[in-house]
């Protein structure tokens, strides 16, 4: 953090520091809601009638926004608002952050809302031990704490919060989408919609802001930057595919989730002004409807399927051989010296 | 999607294991299941009369019992009150193993009816039966899957299915009889290992005419297609490994086989591939010289001998300095690289350190180890043979061949219940029993082996889940020394009951005479000291047993020389597989690859706690690839002193490894004195397991 040389001053609200800020802060405040005002409870005959797959797949979807809007509020909202410059904007970071935690305290409430106790548990203890979420939050939280507070690192963070509130958070809002698009689960589909607004607006604010940083690099800078975007992309890529395969494997919509990632990577890259990662393809009708917007393409993944790989060659050394076959060994048998025992039996 | 799956794939959504999940998953498996979908019969006649009268039981075995007898043995084992201990283990158990209706609707046998009708159908006299039973029952000990699902039945399949070849020699007749042996035992389930270093290279002579055979490759491609023809009726496909020597013209051909860059043509897809690899070429490894590979044609011209039978370590020279002998002069590490090389995309080929072996060989006088199986633990001598053309089958000379009957100790219950030599013994007979029933007419040099060499192989599972279980660290110094320890007092038990058996029957498996075995020079290291735990908590965890000493080994000794042995071999470590999860066990003695493992079929995705994970002895369930190799390597290397055969040891690498990560790994295991190395598994590849020859 730079230290505050000049003195410490106010906020002025009409003296806008950039020709958007104040209107996403507006914005934010008139999307402003809370979870309670929803009545949840409507969806527990509903959930009642979901097949054991669907309901482990809708809770354990929300358990890892959960978890990923706890990151945002806690994490990345905090580093991203101590970073940019000028109290509006970091109010309206601020405020982001808060609506992040909104979000969180949401699916908690569903969880409390459908599950028993021990269910409730069991959810909170997935979380904690899902390969893929975890690794998710460990890349970016990795970002998001990296001491590097260059232009090139701030962009970074930002991106990475883009990134989770563009793409990454979509695995798991397919399918609450999904079911509502089918009339089931309408008033959790009502949560979902108000935080899919919400994490909409956050993305295209703080891709703003991105791209100011990334254009004030140079060329150099620019073209690292834009290495380590798809690099890490297709990390989080990879992991949000497998993500996805253990979260929608038994409800059969691995493939449609699939393509509704890549889908909002696209979002995503439009929204930072860099070239897309995927072809277009077609998304869910269903779930288009429910975020409204439209593409087409093929799958982008379908490597050939074989269980091979390819593995790295790399030569062994002589200090290799000396440390771990000191001296050419003699392979010859030698006799073994017969035992008192062994001649005695000999003899028998 | 059946609920029993539901709560099982519940498993691994906490951290601290709550196998709760399992055991409520067990439980609604069998009450909404298992139970309501048994045939129910009013007493035992009426079960036993109805299994006869359809065709699933052999009438013949109730002739040497009588009913009360066959009573006896159905009440012990259901006295017993088992209970699986995973629902992974009943699953497997009554999905692959209990017998069902023809429509696969209903169960005709519970876990007891199976293990009961397996002891009577293994045993002589009720005695016998009801002695087996309790082990069964127990699992102290569990059969090869063969033995455990056909045993009993009428219309049954073969109680072995691991098998190994010698039959092809550098003749068409010998090839196209190899091809027809493969197929008659594939069709029956059959994995096969199939020696091809006989065979003329590529662009050797035909008849004199230069240049135009078409090599090892040749065969393999028909062996590759006939495996996946004679299939088991479309079931599972069939499943077979070549060995060829590395010092053999054609070696890269084959390997190139199985890289990932071989087009079609030139690919084995499902065949196996084994390297042996003699001391020379380590040699040769170590010093960075070239070597040169040789075309087995050329040598029979020059020499009038067949490839497999030059000694390497004595011959290389001579045959290396003979400019009339053709061969091709190439860098041991380049192909150790491509060894390494090949492993890492597919994990083949599976390697066969043949000084390791046949330095270890109890029977030298019948012959050398140059081959190995399926999954690369059976070790003992073969002999070609030779076939002729119809109507001249008379010159035919048969071989020895090899059929592999195994079955597995579960190293927990073996060692808890107090009495290893019961348990061992048991086996042991268990063995001879499968050994004395098999009969494999169709392959003379397997029948021949079987009759006359009685080979048997009893190998362990679950060292993991027991140490684990005893808080004790794998590969760990007190780890070793119970891992030495307990295979040195079954080497001592199983060695023991075979001399029994040639005792009381009067049966001595033919070439015990000029053996190591006759001269007592093989138990040498059992006479100068004894193998008695050396660190405390391992003798905590022998205590009560009485452990065998050398005094023992020497009358042991005695006796052998006395009365001779049944059988040519007695153990060997299987890489277990669907037995162990009925058995509870970790995979034979190799460390777990998950803690939580999940198996995926074409019905449902299962969850496997490993045996006794909990908060405390999950530290102790260190995951394969976290671990060096050296841990891995020095437990089979500290077992094989004790095994007459081999272990099938599997490397397990992170995806991160390069080629001279496996090669220093290939290098330790060799100078530790393993003889075989299995596949090569590196984190998220997946490669198909051997299913046939797993126990």
């Amino acid at each position: 953090m730079q230290p505050h040389t000049d003195p410490f001053s106010a906020t002025n609200w009409s003296e806008p520091e950039d020709g958007f800020s104040t209107t996403f802060y507006e914005k934010y405040t008139s999307q402003l809601w809370f979870p309670e005002e929803i009545p949840l409870s409507n969806d527990a005959i509903v959930w009642k009638s979901l097949s054991d797959a669907e309901r482990w797949t809708y809770i354990h979807a929300s358990a890892g926004l959960n978890a990923l809007d706890t990151l945002q509020g806690e994490v990345g909202m905090p580093a991203l608002r101590h970073l940019v410059d000028g109290h509006i904007r970091k109010a309206t970071i601020q405020f982001q952050g808060m609506m992040e935690d909104i979000h969180a305290k949401s699916y908690s409430l569903m969880n409390k809302t459908f599950l028993t106790t021990s269910e409730e548990r069991e959810v909170f203890e997935w979380v904690r031990t899902q390969p893929q979420l975890q690794n998710k939050i460990s890349i970016i939280m990795g970002i998001y704490n990296d001491p590097d507070v260059s232009n090139l690192g701030l962009w970074k963070k930002m991106v990475v919060s883009c990134m989770l509130e563009t793409a990454l958070f979509y695995s798991g809002f397919f399918y609450p989408l999904y079911l509502a698009g089918q009339g089931r689960m309408v008033s959790a589909g009502e949560i979902f919609n108000l935080i899919i607004m919400d994490e909409a607006v956050h993305g295209v604010y703080v891709a703003l802001l991105a791209q100011e940083k990334f254009a004030e690099m140079n060329e150099a800078e620019q073209a690292y930057a834009l290495a380590w975007y798809e690099d890490t992309l297709m990390r989080l890529y990879r992991n949000e595919l497998a993500y996805t395969e253990m979260l929608y494997a038994e409800v059969g919509l691995v493939d449609e989730v699939k393509k509704f990632i890549r889908y909002n990577f696209n979002v995503l890259a439009d929204n930072l002004g860099v070239e897309r990662s995927f072809e277009d393809e077609e998304i869910n009708p269903i779930v288009r409807n429910g975020i409204k917007a439209k593409g087409t393409t093929h799958d982008f993944f379908s490597a050939k399927g074989n269980s091979y790989s390819k593995i790295a060659v790399e030569a062994l050394t002589e200090e290799d051989m000396d440390d771990i076959w000191p001296e050419p060994r003699r392979v010859t048998r030698k006799e073994p010296a017969r035992t008192p025992l062994l001649e005695a039996l000999a003899h028998d | 999607m059946e609920r029993w799956i539901e709560l099982n794939n519940k498993v691994l959504s906490g951290t601290e294991i709550n196998t709760t999940y399992d055991t409520d998953a067990l439980q609604v498996y069998f009450q909404e299941k298992v139970n309501p979908n048994t045939v129910f019969f009013h007493d035992l006649k009426e079960k036993i009369r109805y299994m006869t009268e359809n065709g699933v039981w052999d009438p013949s075995i109730f002739e040497r019992y009588s009913y009360d007898e066959v009573q006896q043995v159905f009440n012990r084992a259901y006295g017993y009150k088992f209970r699986f201990k995973s629902f992974m283990g009943a699953y497997k158990f009554y999905s692959e193993y209990a017998t069902m209706t023809p429509d696969r609707s209903r169960w005709l046998e519970r876990y007891e009816d199976r293990m009961s009708i397996t002891a009577l159908a293994r045993s002589s006299n009720v005695e016998e039966a009801l002695e087996l039973v309790h082990h069964l029952v127990n699992q102290t000990f569990t059969p090869a899957t063969p033995t455990l699902m056909n045993s009993g039945k009428a219309n049954t399949g073969r109680l072995v299915s691991c098998f190994l070849l010698q039959d092809c020699t550098d003749n068409l007749n010998s090839i196209t009889k190899t091809l027809s042996f493969v197929a008659e035992l594939s069709k029956g389930g059959g994995g096969i290992g199939v020696e091809v270093s006989n065979l003329r290279a590529r662009g050797e002579s035909l008849r004199g005419i230069q240049n135009v055979t078409k090599g090892v490759m040749g065969v393999a491609k028909m062996l590759d297609n006939m495996l996946r023809y004679a299939d088991q009726a479309g079931q599972r496909p069939g499943a077979g490994a070549i060995y060829l020597s590395v010092m053999h013209a054609d070696f890269m051909d084959v390997l190139s086989a199985k890289k990932i860059a071989s087009d079609e043509d030139s690919r084995l897809k499902t065949l196996s591939v084994g390297a042996t690899i003699p001391d020379i070429f380590m040699q040769k490894v170590r010093s960075g010289e070239d070597i040169y590979q040789f075309y087995p044609h050329s040598i029979e011209q020059e020499t009038g001998r067949e490839f497999t039978s030059i000694d390497w370590n004595s011959e290389y020279q001579e045959l290396a300095d003979n400019p009339r002998i053709r061969k091709k002069r190439v860098s041991a590490r380049r192909i150790f690289e491509d060894i390494a090389i090949t492993q890492g995309e597919s994990g083949y080929p599976y390697l066969l350190f043949e000084g390791n072996a046949n330095r270890a060989n109890p029977i030298p006088n019948v012959g050398k180890i140059l081959m190995s199986n399926l999954c690369s633990e059976i070790l003992q001598p073969t002999r070609p043979s030779y076939f002729h053309a119809y109507g001249e089958e008379h010159k035919d000379t048969i071989g020895l061949d090899v059929s592999c009957n195994l079955s597995s100790l579960v190293i927990e219950q073996t060692v808890e219940s107090g009495d290893m030599g019961r348990v061992v013994g048991a086996a042991i007979r268990m063995l001879d029993d499968v050994a004395r029933s098999t009969s494999v007419t169709e392959v003379p040099a397997v029948k021949r082996a079987n009759d006359e060499m009685r080979s048997i192989g009893l190998g362990a599972m679950g060292l993991h889940s027991f140490l684990a279980k005893n808080e004790l660290i794998y590969g760990s110094e007190e780890a070793l020394d119970f891992v030495d320890t307990f295979f040195a007092a079954v080497h001592y038990h199983a060695r023991k009951a075979s001399m029994e058996i040639a005792r009381d029957t009067g049966f001595v498996f033919g070439g015990f005479e000029g053996s190591r075995y006759a001269d007592g020079s093989y138990f040498e290291q059992y006479l100068v000291k004894d193998f008695a735990p050396k660190t405390a908590e391992v003798a905590a965890l022998f205590e009560g047993h009485t452990l065998p000493t050398k005094e023992d080994w020497a009358q042991l000794v005695r006796d052998i020389q006395q009365h001779g042995l049944a059988h040519s071999f007695v153990m060997a470590i299987a890489p277990t597989g669907s037995i162990s999860y009925v058995s509870h066990a970790s995979a034979s003695i190799m460390p777990i690859t998950e803690k939580v493992e999940t198996r995926t079929s074409n019905k449902a995705r299962t969850i496997y706690p490993m045996p006794h994970l909990n908060v405390d002895t999950e530290w102790y369930y260190e995951e394969a690839y976290d671990m060096d190799m050296n841990r891995v390597l020095d437990t089979v290397a500290t077992a094989q002193r004790h095994v007459d055969q081999g272990i099938s040891c599997t490397l397990f690498v992170p995806g991160t490894s390069s080629t001279r990560d496996l090669q220093r790994y290939y290098i330790q295991a060799y100078l530790k004195g393993v003889k075989t190395l299995y596949y090569t598994r590196m984190r998220k590849t997946t490669i198909e397991e051997c299913l046939t020859c797993a126990v």
